[in-house]
């Protein structure tokens, strides 16, 4: 077929029909061409593969857009020139026997809105792989453009390319718009309620309401059952969730590393998706951009920002640990406290100065300043013992001195300073929360549970003991006391200087107060001059060593 | 798909789900070029897809995968425009037939014939590439993209046609290359 003109008109035909506008005349006109013209029907044939190809393959969509940012005033300019260019195009049309008067209002089908049949949906209600097709036809479906799909959920130093107005709570569009971060971190919240965490530095575009294509940077996706089909395109690769959280990176040259935490990914990657892959939990593949190889590499469970709240500045990277020392160092658990930061039992207040020796009544004190400490206190089991803000009761509290030393306090100690122990390396430095004797803590684990959303507390672990170097040995007596909800769940007494031991407590959803409490083991008073007595308190070192609560 | 290239022992969801994947353009084009309607086309493709899994069963792992999707393609186009009574626009049995053995010669090429589009593609100048994006991309029907911008319908169509001939041109020029 080798007449322009026909094959003009044959293309123009085909367009009408695919969008179902062509006349009766048209459509006989149609059959006609390709009756009498065998070299038509293929020439109809490869047009509509590669109308298919285009609208029913990303990887082709993508090399349309190219780098090219399409915002309104440019597209205006291109069209222009279109129009101008059409202007000057030479007419096309078959004789008038054959090529009736288009009239393009005699539309007999009106584009429908894309459904999928009653009996289609019996089917897959009744077969076990439901989900598969809902995946399958995700693909299928013809991306709708320009239409809003998420929300710019959090930020924490978040800088977006100039002229790109995102804030918290911007909605994305999909479409050729290409979103660039500069700086810092982002958290997308597809209306799907797919959960998208991006790192700076990242380009990516948003091609529909569970697609999204990563030109560079790293994500970590969270895609819950409702939004299974999540679709990652890169460069060199497309991951489409199966119910899972993944985190991809995809750097300058193109090249991509998936790593699957949860659940199930298939993989494509090569020319035309030529390699299909299923990747799961703990499964890392590594595609190559120039050869499309793929090669395993090691899962990084925390290579990845899988969550933010900027609220409390903080960046989870799918740690499994909260150190307790850390959020009395002003730190969410994660490594952003201050330390040497203290807490003053007798009043609440943090301060970076010690209050030395001193009474103090046993009130509980609020700690308003830090959202993860409801409270503290110096105990003196004289009177009911408060150890929370809803009012639990430390039933147990022996009688103390009613004195306290010092400070709560977040620090680092080596681990030769603590005991004698038989650590591999005493050298290794070690977080520690100090408390010496008459001092309690409460934590609000709902509190600790918000900050990251999904996580569960499962156990509180750490060593704890008393110091290895006492003033007077023979005073270094105390006693350790673990409640949750006011009910005591690990007592340890008479614990002397160069002593550790371990404290392991499961801890369940509706665990909301965890308390440490020190007593003073009730050592008599001694009097060593005549004019000094050393108290119960007295040589009290306690602390807890890395006290963690584990996530799960 | 050469299902000893699959990873060991997939489950029947995966099995599926693979070889699907491997054969979902080419299956999608031979049922546009039969019902020659995107919306038709679409309509099908997911009744073909559930009549094939409820199927997988009866398929010879040994026999091609698209050959047997074609084959219930082919029937559900056909139960598609009889129980529609879209008689007048469908094409007539032995055009049908032509365009179906076309379709199934073309479609040995087509992931060849993929790679060469998106080497066209990269070619294309910012205005052709405009139009592919708002008619394939965003879905716009060309009486939507020719009113959004002011212009006539008919040199919309006869713009797209245009931008169409030339990449079947450029693909099978690519294609004659690297045969």
């Amino acid at each position: 077929m080798k007449d322009t003109k026909k094959q003009l008109a044959l293309a123009e035909l085909i367009q009408k029909e695919l969008d179902g506008c062509l006349t009766d005349q048209e459509f006989t006109c149609l059959q006609t061409i390709l009756k009498e013209n065998p070299e038509a029907v293929d020439y109809y044939v490869k047009t509509i593969c590669v109308i298919s190809n285009i609208s029913s393959n990303s990887a082709v969509l993508e090399t349309v857009q190219g780098n090219s940012f399409l915002t309104e005033s440019f597209q205006s300019g291109i069209w222009k020139a279109l129009a101008d260019a059409e202007k000057t195009a030479p007419a096309v049309a078959f004789k008038a026997a054959q090529m009736p008067r288009i009239s393009v209002e005699k539309v007999r089908r009106e584009k429908a809105v894309r459904k999928v049949s009653k009996s289609a949906i019996v089917s897959f209600l009744t077969a076990a792989a439901a989900v598969l097709f809902v995946i399958l036809f995700a693909r299928f479906a013809p991306p709708k453009g320009g239409y809003e799909v998420a929300t710019l959920a959090d930020g924490i130093g978040a800088e977006w390319a100039a002229g790109t107005s995102v804030q918290k709570g911007s909605r994305f569009v999909t479409g050729s718009s290409a979103y660039m971060l500069k700086e810092g971190l982002a958290e997308l919240l597809f209306d799907n309620a797919a959960r998208l965490t991006i790192e700076a530095p990242a380009e990516f575009r948003i091609l529909g309401d569970d697609r999204l294509r990563l030109e560079y940077g790293r994500l970590y996706a969270s895609v819950p059952p409702g939004a299974v089909g999540f679709t990652v395109n890169t460069p060199s690769a497309r991951i489409i969730d199966l119910g899972t959280e993944f985190g991809v990176q995809s750097d300058f040259d193109g090249n991509t590393q998936l790593h699957v935490l949860k659940g199930k990914t298939v993989l494509m990657a090569g020319a035309a998706d030529k390699t299909h892959l299923e990747v799961s939990a703990g499964a890392a593949k590594k595609i190559a951009k120039a050869t499309g190889e793929v090669t395993d590499i090691p899962c990084q469970s925390d290579y990845f920002v899988r969550t933010i709240n900027s609220a409390s500045n903080c960046v989870w990277r799918g740690q499994n640990r909260i150190n307790l020392a850390d959020i009395v160092g002003g730190g969410n658990g994660l490594g952003t406290g201050t330390l040497d930061m203290m807490i003053d039992p007798a009043s609440g207040k943090p301060s970076k100065e010690s209050w030395g020796r001193r009474q103090a009544s046993n009130d509980y004190h609020p700690v308003p300043s830090n959202p993860y400490i409801d409270g503290v206190f110096v105990p003196n089991g004289r009177s009911r013992q408060i150890v929370s803000s809803e009012g639990h009761l430390f039933q147990d509290c022996p009688v103390t001195c009613g004195l306290t030393c010092d400070s709560l306090v977040n620090a680092q100690a080596m681990l030769d300073w603590l005991a004698d122990s038989n650590a591999a390396a005493p050298e290794t430095s070690v977080s520690v929360l100090l408390l010496h004797s008459n001092m309690g803590i409460t934590f609000d684990l709902q509190a600790i549970r918000n900050l990251l959303p999904g996580a569960k507390i499962t156990r509180f672990q750490s060593k704890c003991g008393m110091r290895k170097w006492a003033v007077r040995s023979s005073a270094s007596n105390a006693d350790f006391w673990i409640l949750v909800d006011g009910k005591l769940r690990h007592k340890q007494t008479q614990v002397k200087a160069n002593s550790i031991f371990d404290i392991d407590i499961a801890l369940s959803d509706s665990d909301r107060f965890l308390t440490l409490v020190e007593t003073d083991g009730g050592d008599p008073d001694e009097r060593i001059f005549e004019d000094m007595i050393l108290v119960p308190i007295d040589s009290d070192w306690g602390m807890f060593i890395e006290p963690v609560l584990i996530l799960k | 798909m050469d299902i000893a290239n699959l990873e060991s022992k997939p489950t029947k969801e995966s099995l599926f789900f693979q070889l699907f994947m491997s054969s979902q353009k080419n299956l999608y084009a031979y049922i546009l070029a039969s019902v020659h309607n995107f919306n038709d086309a679409e309509d099908i493709m997911q009744e073909t897809a559930a009549v094939m899994w409820q199927n997988f069963d009866k398929f010879d792992p040994d026999t091609n995968f698209l050959a047997w999707a074609i084959s219930i393609a082919r029937n559900m186009v056909r139960n598609y425009f009889s129980s529609r009574k879209k008689s007048r626009l469908q094409f007539d049995d032995s055009l049908m037939e032509s365009i179906e053995q076309s379709a199934i010669r073309n479609l040995e090429r087509n992931s060849m014939r993929i790679e060469a589009l998106k080497k066209c593609c990269e070619k294309l100048s910012e205005s052709s590439r405009l139009l592919i994006q708002l008619r394939y991309e965003q879905g716009m029907t060309v009486k939507s993209i020719a009113s959004r911008f002011g212009r006539p319908i008919a040199a919309m169509y006869k713009a797209l046609a245009r931008l169409q001939d030339a990449l079947l041109e450029c693909t099978e020029r690519i294609m004659a290359v690297e045969k």
